[in-house]
Formats: structure tokens, C-alpha cells, sequence
């Protein structure tokens, strides 16, 4: 049996958050991934980890929940400069899509909280600098089976909060909207979305997971799991190449902020679908412990120890 | 063994049995108006294959509990936020009182049988249904204006049913009632306790069983009973909670959230997790078997 995400210790967690933050990082390739044409089953080797930058500022959101797109767009490249390893936001970039690519954005519309419509714009910019048509660059949520379909390279953006029934809305099951039919994959708390990853449709596209916790939603409830009381201001985001750490790091925000709120944790769903990526499809790594956690700015209030 | 639980003190069986095709019967329960808020368009009304349509992902704990019907209206006021009535037809009263037990914070808010209201959420359950109201800001008049609409609901939805019993067989003692989570499936019970993922309990995929916390947050013990079809398979399910954890029947253990007993009273599971003594654990675990014999007799 998979150990749950909830088990790791905060020490372990320490441990590693602590390697990160003395420079420990072994840098965000990740061994062990599953190689093109193999299998479904490709565990990552037990030994793989990932880098996950995280990048707060207290003055993207204010008291009226609006963004400040100047401070976002700094806070991004900053993170993209830290999860790169240059000094130069255009240079870390180009890391990501370069002329020959089509790229694309797979947001998220979830109608209390979506990716903002400034962010896709500023998405688009950014990659339009890397030597691409602005206005031809796709940007869209239900629409992925057609509009992203010939894309070569995607942005994978969204906010993180928590979901009834995988536990939490993150990277991973964003790219829900690529299969016709997505309730197909909620059985066993939607264990199986990272076979979602493997589809000829999508499978070794994306190339930059950004996980917005601006607002992040902690505790959701009702038909579409809103409850705006659980929706809290931590001015964040968090950028990786790997969609698991980064979700694994996003459910443990979440876990750490119930823990926070109610004294203890109140747990909706395990998010059994993000060891299952890893162990199963190999998309990235699952366990706190082999995340590297590099945190830039602000740090009040950041729960991560 | 000479059972001493009969078998049909628990509703289970009512699941099948209350069966009605509902989408009628929902949209004709859904007032015209909410005082000054009028329908935005007609209700829209889902079944267990469409309510994906409406909802995706989040359709899944309703359909947990045996969801049949669905009426959604919206009620729309010039300069106020919208109120968003969803209206549950579950096949079963038990499954309208999970369901409103599953998601509980907040104590009563005196509508139906069972309720709650907190920053611009109405839930509560009567009879076969379960009612979430959601207006997205609290201005003036909002929450008097759901409250009627609740009431109005409530005064649709027939009399009530009695509570599944289950539920009072938790020791009374340092239990908060706001935590009790009557459950009605296997992925309900692994959605809220970690060990159980996997099946860990050997149970199928229908079920019922009911959680509660006690003492205070973060520190107190949890107490879990489970139902299985018969006793061979509810032996077979201790065993394999116990097995990895070096437990005995009726024995405390320690494990790393603290002290836990498990053991049978015919064929229910009672799990006591996380408790701060052996001694506890224990009083726990013999109290409640106790109080299954006396509720479910």
C-alpha cells in the first residue's frame, strides 16, 4: 500500500525543506521519469527528486482580493529565474519554449475561483518573448481536446485548492479536460489521473506547472465545493517542471492550513491520485521528502517550516 | 453464535427500497420565488448519469449516497447577489442525513430535521432530501431571504424520518456532535480516515458506518463502527486492520497517533484510534460496544 501523503512527518518534511534552502538542490531533471515509448508502469527510481519554487509577496493580492499584476509578474519570473538556475528571467524562459514550438496554456475556469484572465495574459507575453506569435498562442480549460490538441508545449496553470473528491485541485487533475469523458477517472478519489498524462494527446508536453495560491481554497464544501470562509490570502505561487511535487506541496499547504484553521486536520479525500503519478506512471516525485522547496520572499504566515 | 443485533435494525436495506424516480417530483418541490429573488431561468433537474453536466468531480460524494434527483435554481435580484437552491432527492433518508453529516460545521439552524448557516451557506436535510443554498456575499437581506426559502423548501419535502440509529450507539461522553460523519460506502470511510485506503478494512463498496471525534481538536480519539454483511467477513476485516499493527481483539496497541482497540460486537468493527491512554482507549472501545448492544437491540 501507498504510504498517504498525510503520513510523512513534519521532521522529514523539515528535513528536506531544509536541504533546499542551503542550496542542496540536485536541480529539476528528474531521474528515473518515464522514458517515450515505454509502458504505463514506469515507477520514478526511489532515489528521483524535484525542485518546486515557491514565491510569495504580500502586496500581489489586496484587502479587496484584487491582483496586482506588476507584483505577479515579478514574483514568476523570479521563481522561473530559481528554478532554472540563471540570472536573467529571458534566459529562463527560453528554457521552456523556444521558435520552433507551439505552445499553449491549459488553464482553468472553475467559476469561484479561476486562473485570473490578466495571469493567461501575462502567460502569453512571456512566452510570446521567447521568439513566438502572441495571438497565436492558445489559452483554455474546456476546450483542451481541440484547442490544444496540435500544441507542443504547454503551460500548465491553475490555483490550488481542495476537491471533493481527489483531495485537492491541482496540477495534475487540470488536464482532466483532455479526455472526452472525465468522470471516467474519479473512481478510488481519482486514482488514475495521471493516465491522463500518458495520452498521445498530451503526453510529454507540458514543460511548466505554475500552482497559484493567491487564494487558496482549504476546505471546500456544497456541489461545487466553495466555501468562501476557507478562502485565505497567501499571496504565493509555485512553479515546477514536475506536476507531482508540485501538487504534493500544494495538498500539504492545504493540510498544513485545516491543521491551522480547525486545530486539526479535517481530512475530505486522500490524494492518493499524486503518490499514484509516481508510482505508476512515473510522472514526477510524490514523497515530501525528495522535494527540493526553494521559498523566495515572503514568509510570514508561509506554514512550510 | 447466537446473534444479538438484528439484522434489520440497521436501514440499510431502505437504500433500494425508498426507490422513486425523482426529477419530477424535484422540480415540482422548488419555489417560484424567494421573497424579492426570482428564478433567473427554469430549473435546471439532473439524475445520477446527467448531474456530471452540473457538477463533475463534486458529483461523486453525492452519488456516494445514493443521490437520485437533483433540482438546481438559481434566484437572481437586482443589485444583490444571486441565492443557488440544489435540492437533493436521495434514495433514502439515511443517505439525505449522511450527506448533511458528511460536510457539517456549524450547529442548528432550526430548518428541517437537520440544519446549519454560515457566511451565505444554508444545508439541511428532511425525510429523502438534502438542501445547499449558497449566496456568494452576505448583504443585507440575503440571509432573511434564505431562510424563508429553506423554510419554504422544508414545507415541501413531506415529514421527516427517523434518524438512522447507528449514529447514537458513539459514547455521548466528550463526543462533538458536529464531527459525527455517518457514511454510507467504503470510499467515504477511506475519504476521511488515511489507514483505510486501499480497502484496508476489507469492506464492500456499500456500507455503513459512522465517525466521531472526541476531546479537543488535534489532541482527542476518534471512534469508528462499521457494519459488514456477516461476521466471517467482519472478522476478516479486523484481521487486517490488526495484522500490520501487531494488534489483538479488544487489545489497546500503540501506534504513532496514539492508542488505539479494535474489535467485534457481532458483525460491527469498533475502532477506537488515537486515544491519549490504554486505559482510555479501552473504556472507549467497551462503552460503545455496550451502547451498539443497547441502541441496536
Amino acid at each position: 500500500m501507498n504510504r498517504p501523503l498525510r503520513s510523512v512527518t513534519r521532521r522529514g518534511f523539515l528535513r528536506g525543506a531544509a536541504l533546499a534552502t542551503l542550496g542542496l538542490t540536485v536541480g529539476n531533471r528528474l531521474e528515473g521519469q518515464q522514458e517515450e515509448g515505454s509502458g504505463v508502469e514506469a515507477p520514478s527510481s526511489p532515489a528521483a527528486r524535484a525542485k518546486v519554487v515557491l514565491a510569495r509577496d504580500p502586496g500581489v493580492v489586496n484587502a479587496q482580493g484584487s491582483l496586482d499584476l506588476t507584483v505577479f509578474g515579478r514574483m514568476l519570473d523570479q521563481a522561473l529565474c530559481a528554478l532554472e538556475g540563471v540570472a536573467q528571467p529571458e534566459e529562463a524562459w527560453k528554457r521552456f519554449f523556444g521558435p520552433r514550438d507551439r505552445p499553449g496554456i491549459k488553464s482553468n475556469v472553475y467559476g469561484y475561483l479561476r486562473t485570473p484572465v490578466e495571469v493567461e495574459e501575462l502567460l502569453r507575453k512571456r512566452v510570446a518573448a521567447c521568439g513566438l506569435q502572441e495571438a497565436g498562442i492558445p489559452c483554455t480549460d474546456r476546450e483542451a481536446r481541440t484547442l490544444l490538441a496540435s500544441c507542443t508545449a504547454l503551460i500548465n496553470v491553475r490555483p490550488v485548492r481542495n476537491h471533493h473528491w481527489s483531495g485537492i485541485g491541482g496540477c495534475l487533475k487540470n488536464h482532466i479536460m483532455f479526455v472526452e469523458n472525465p468522470s471516467s477517472y474519479h473512481p478510488d478519489s481519482c486514482a488514475n489521473l495521471g493516465a491522463i498524462w500518458q495520452l498521445p494527446i498530451l503526453k510529454d508536453k507540458t514543460r511548466l506547472n505554475i500552482l497559484l495560491a493567491l487564494r487558496p481554497l482549504f476546505y471546500g464544501r456544497g456541489p461545487h465545493n466553495f466555501d468562501p470562509r476557507h478562502q485565505w490570502t497567501y499571496g504565493g505561487l509555485f512553479v515546477s517542471r514536475d506536476p507531482v511535487a508540485i501538487d504534493a506541496l500544494g495538498a500539504e499547504l492545504l493540510r498544513l492550513k485545516r491543521i491551522e484553521h480547525f486545530g486539526e486536520d479535517r481530512p475530505v479525500t486522500p490524494t492518493k491520485h499524486i503518490q499514484v503519478a509516481e508510482t505508476r506512471y512515473g510522472l514526477g516525485v510524490s514523497d515530501l521528502k525528495r522535494i527540493d522547496l526553494v521559498k523566495l520572499g515572503w514568509k510570514e504566515g508561509i506554514l512550510f517550516g | 453464535m447466537k446473534r444479538r443485533f438484528p439484522r434489520h435494525a440497521i436501514p440499510i436495506g431502505s437504500l433500494v427500497l425508498c426507490w422513486t424516480p425523482g426529477a419530477a417530483q424535484v422540480r415540482e418541490r422548488i419555489p417560484a420565488n424567494a421573497g424579492d429573488w426570482k428564478p433567473a431561468e427554469a430549473p435546471g433537474v439532473y439524475d445520477s448519469r446527467t448531474v456530471y453536466d452540473y457538477m463533475d468531480g463534486g458529483a461523486e460524494l453525492y452519488l456516494s449516497y445514493g443521490m437520485n434527483a437533483l433540482g438546481v435554481q438559481v434566484y437572481t435580484k437586482a443589485g444583490a447577489p444571486a441565492i443557488t437552491l440544489n435540492l437533493f432527492e436521495m434514495q433514502s433518508a439515511p443517505g439525505a442525513y449522511g450527506v448533511f453529516t458528511y460536510e457539517r460545521l456549524d450547529g442548528d439552524a432550526g430548518i428541517g430535521q437537520g440544519s446549519e448557516y454560515a457566511s451565505g451557506i444554508l444545508r439541511f436535510w428532511q425525510g429523502r432530501h438534502f438542501v445547499f443554498m449558497q449566496a456568494l456575499e452576505e448583504a443585507p437581506g440575503v440571509k432573511e431571504a434564505m431562510f424563508a426559502l429553506g423554510r419554504d423548501v422544508a414545507a415541501r419535502l413531506g415529514p421527516g424520518s427517523p434518524l438512522p440509529r447507528l449514529p447514537s450507539a458513539l459514547p455521548p461522553e466528550g463526543l462533538r456532535p458536529l464531527t459525527v460523519r455517518y457514511l454510507l460506502g467504503r470510499q467515504l470511510i477511506e475519504a476521511l480516515e488515511a489507514f483505510a485506503v486501499d480497502n484496508a478494512l476489507v469492506l464492500p463498496v456499500r456500507c455503513e458506518a459512522v465517525l466521531g471525534r472526541y476531546g479537543h481538536p488535534g489532541r482527542g480519539e476518534r471512534i469508528l463502527i462499521v457494519k459488514y454483511p456477516d461476521l466471517p467477513a467482519a472478522k476478516k476485516g479486523l484481521e487486517s486492520f490488526l495484522t500490520p499493527r501487531a494488534g489483538l481483539p479488544g487489545r489497546p496497541f500503540k501506534g504513532p497517533e496514539g492508542w488505539s482497540v479494535a474489535g467485534l460486537a457481532e458483525d460491527f468493527a469498533i475502532l477506537v484510534l488515537g486515544a491519549e491512554t490504554p486505559t482510555l482507549a479501552t473504556r472507549q472501545f467497551e462503552t460503545t460496544a455496550r451502547r451498539l448492544q443497547e441502541v441496536l437491540r
